[in-house]
C-alpha cells in the first residue's frame, strides 16, 4: 500500500469511526510515517535506531545479509509490513525446519497477530493507533509474501495475469521507469537465485502489484506447490478500509473486544461507491481521490504529509521531554511493536528475527543474568 | 549488494589476479594451482546448491533449476580435478572453453538484462563478449607457442577487473514495501 491509502485512506476511516479531524489527522500522519522512519532518519534527530520502521533504498542496498543482518531486516519488515499469519503453520508435506520457518512468516489478515497488534494499541497514543493501522492495511495488501528475504517463499515466475481478461503482465527491472497499466508492463525486482538475496524480500519479485487498489490478477506463488492465487485487491482493499473503521471503534470504545475477521461495514455503507469507485481507478496514485473525500467528510483541508512536520519539536525538546512529543509517542509505539513481534516469533521457535526477552521484573532479571554470567565463566 | 559480497567480490578478482601473474612466470605450478582452484570452487558451489535444493528449493515453484545448477558445477568440478596429469595445451584449451562458456552465459544475461530495461546490462554484455573473443581467438592461435597461456591470462586479467569493479559499483534496487 502506498500513501494514498495509508495517509488519505486511513483519514477517511478515522473520521468515519467518529475521530475529530485534529485527532484524524495525527493518527494517519503515523500511518503514513512508518514508511519513513528508517535508521538514516532516526539518526538525523539523534533517535534510537531500534525503532525503525522501514529500510530506504540504500539501506537495503547495503544491508548485510548475515544473521544479524538478516536478524535486522525480519524484524523490521515482518513487525510493520509482512506481519506473519500463523507463526505455528503446518504443511501437508514434511518440510526442513529452516524451511517451515520461513514459511510461517508468510504475511496475511485476520491472524492471532493482527489482534495482537490492534490490542497493544488500544488505549495508547493516537501515534500508536496511527502505527498499528498502517501494519492492519498491510496485512490485506502484502498477504502471501513473508517479511523476510527468501526465494523460497517469495519468489515468482513468469505466471502473470491480469484478471479477468488474462492478460500477460509483463515485468520489467527499471527503478527509474514508472509502471504502465494501460499497457501491463510493471518493475520488479530482479530473479537471483540466492536465499538470502534482497531482491528477494517481501513482494519485490511481484513489483508493486500489491500495492495497487485496481489490480485483479493471478500468480505462482513460490511456496504454493504450483497452485494458482487468485489476487482481488479491490475487495482486499475495501475489507482492510471497513476493518479500520472497526478497529477505531473498538479504540473509541465502541466494541469490548477485537476479533478476527470483523468489519463495520455498516459505518463505511454511506460511502461505499464512493471507496468502490477509488478502489477501483486504474491509477498508480490515488492520493487525489482520497483526499477529495475526506476533505468532503469533515469540511476541513488535510495537508501534504510532510516526513519532517515533527522533526523540530523532537530535536528541540529537553532529553526528559522527548517522549512527549508527537515523535517521541510514535517511535515509543514503534519499539513496543518490533519487540511485540520479535518475542511472538522467538517464542514460536524461530530465530530469524533474533533472541527476544520478556522483561516483567527488571531488576530480578538483571540479577539472574548476571548470576548466568558468573557460573559461565 | 551487502558489504560481504562486496569484499567477496573484491578478493576473487585479486586472487585472480595473482594467478594471472604466476601464470605468465611459472607455466608448471600455477597450471595446477589453477586447475585446483577451479575445480575446489565449482564443487563447493555445486555442493551448496545440492544442499540448498535438499533442503529448501524442492519445495519451490521452478526450484528444479537449482538442481541442475548443482549438478552441473559438481560434474565440471570433479571434471576439471581430473586435468592435472593432461598435457598443458589441452588444460589451456579446456579453461578457455569454460572461459568461452561463461562468456556466453554473460552475453545472454547482459541481453536479458537489456531486454527488462535493467541497469548494469552493458558491463555484463562487454563481459561476456570479450570472454567469447578471447576464446575464439585461441582457437586460431593454437599453435603458437606460449600464446594460449597468455590469451589465458588475459582472459583472466579481464574477469578480475570485473570482479573488482563489481565490488564497487552501486546496486540498484527496485524499492519493495
Amino acid at each position: 500500500m502506498n500513501i494514498d491509502f495509508h495517509y488519505y485512506a486511513t483519514y477517511c476511516a478515522a473520521f468515519i469511526a467518529g475521530y475529530s479531524h485534529e485527532k484524524s489527522l495525527d493518527i494517519c500522519y503515523s500511518a503514513q510515517m512508518t514508511d519513513c522512519l528508517t535508521a538514516s532518519y532516526l539518526a538525523k534527530i539523534n533517535a534510537p535506531r531500534l525503532a525503525a520502521t522501514t529500510q530506504s533504498q540504500i539501506e537495503l542496498a547495503n544491508a548485510r545479509t548475515d544473521v544479524m543482518g538478516l536478524q535486522n531486516i525480519t524484524r523490521i519488515w515482518a513487525s510493520f509490513h509482512f506481519l506473519p499469519y500463523d507463526l505455528y503453520a503446518v504443511t501437508d508435506k514434511r518440510r526442513s525446519r529452516l524451511y517451515m520457518s520461513k514459511y510461517r512468516l508468510i504475511c496475511g489478515p485476520d491472524g492471532d497477530l493482527s489482534v495482537d497488534t490492534v490490542k497493544l494499541a488500544k488505549g495508547k497514543s493516537l501515534q500508536h493507533i496511527g502505527l498499528s493501522m498502517h501494519i492492519i492495511a498491510d496485512t490485506w495488501a502484502h498477504r502471501y509474501f513473508a517479511g523476510t528475504p527468501s526465494l523460497v517463499i517469495n519468489n515468482t515466475n513468469s505466471y502473470f495475469y491480469e484478471m479477468p481478461d488474462e492478460r500477460q503482465i509483463e515485468f520489467r527491472h527499471s527503478a527509474s521507469a514508472p509502471d504502465d497499466p494501460e499497457k501491463g508492463i510493471y518493475s520488479n525486482s530482479i530473479y537471483l537465485p540466492e536465499e538470502n538475496s534482497i531482491m528477494n524480500l517481501g513482494h519485490g519479485r511481484a513489483g508493486h502489484l500489491p500495492d495497487y487498489s485496481f489490480m485483479r490478477y493471478k500468480y505462482l506463488p513460490a511456496w504454493g506447490d504450483y497452485n494458482e492465487v487468485v489476487k482481488d485487491n479491490p475487495s482486499d482493499y475495501y475489507k482492510a478500509f471497513c476493518q479500520m473503521i472497526y478497529a477505531f471503534r473498538f479504540f473509541r470504545g465502541g466494541y469490548d473486544d477485537y476479533e478476527k475477521g470483523s468489519f463495520d461495514y455498516a459505518a463505511a455503507e454511506p460511502y461505499r461507491d464512493a471507496v468502490t469507485k477509488i478502489l477501483l481507478r486504474r491509477q498508480l496514485d490515488s492520493s487525489r481521490d482520497w483526499k477529495e473525500l475526506g476533505e468532503s467528510l469533515s469540511g476541513k483541508k488535510i495537508p501534504v504529509f510532510d516526513t519532517d512536520r515533527y522533526c523540530e519539536e523532537y530535536t528541540d525538546a529537553p532529553k526528559n521531554g522527548k517522549d512527549d512529543t508527537y515523535l517521541g509517542k510514535f517511535i515509543k509505539a514503534a519499539i513496543e511493536q518490533k519487540s511485540m513481534v520479535t518475542n511472538r516469533i522467538f517464542r514460536s521457535g524461530s530465530l530469524l528475527a533474533g533472541i527476544s526477552l520478556e522483561i516483567t521484573d527488571p531488576a530480578k532479571q538483571i540479577r539472574e543474568l548476571i548470576r548466568q554470567a558468573g557460573e559461565q565463566e | 549488494m551487502s558489504r560481504w559480497q562486496r569484499i567477496r567480490s573484491f578478493l576473487i578478482g585479486v586472487t585472480m589476479m595473482l594467478l594471472c601473474v604466476l601464470l605468465i612466470y611459472d607455466h608448471e605450478d600455477a597450471y595446477s594451482a589453477v586447475v585446483i582452484i577451479l575445480s575446489i570452487s565449482m564443487i563447493a558451489k555445486g555442493l551448496g546448491s545440492f544442499l540448498y535444493f535438499v533442503t529448501m528449493a524442492q519445495h519451490m515453484v521452478g526450484g528444479k533449476l537449482i538442481l541442475f545448477e548443482a549438478i552441473i558445477f559438481l560434474d565440471l568440478g570433479a571434471f576439471t580435478l581430473t586435468l592435472s596429469d593432461v598435457p598443458h595445451i589441452y588444460v589451456s584449451m579446456y579453461l578457455l572453453g569454460v572461459h568461452g562458456l561463461s562468456g556466453v552465459g554473460q552475453l545472454l544475461r547482459g541481453m536479458e538484462n537489456k531486454r527488462l530495461s535493467a541497469p548494469g546490462w552493458r558491463l555484463s554484455f562487454a563481459h561476456g563478449a570479450v570472454n567469447v573473443i578471447i576464446a575464439l581467438s585461441s582457437l586460431i592461435f593454437l599453435n603458437v607457442g606460449d600464446m594460449l597461456v597468455y590469451l589465458y591470462c588475459t582472459g583472466l586479467f579481464y574477469s578480475a577487473v570485473i570482479w573488482i569493479i563489481t565490488a564497487f559499483r552501486k546496486t540498484a534496487m527496485v524499492y519493495t514495501q
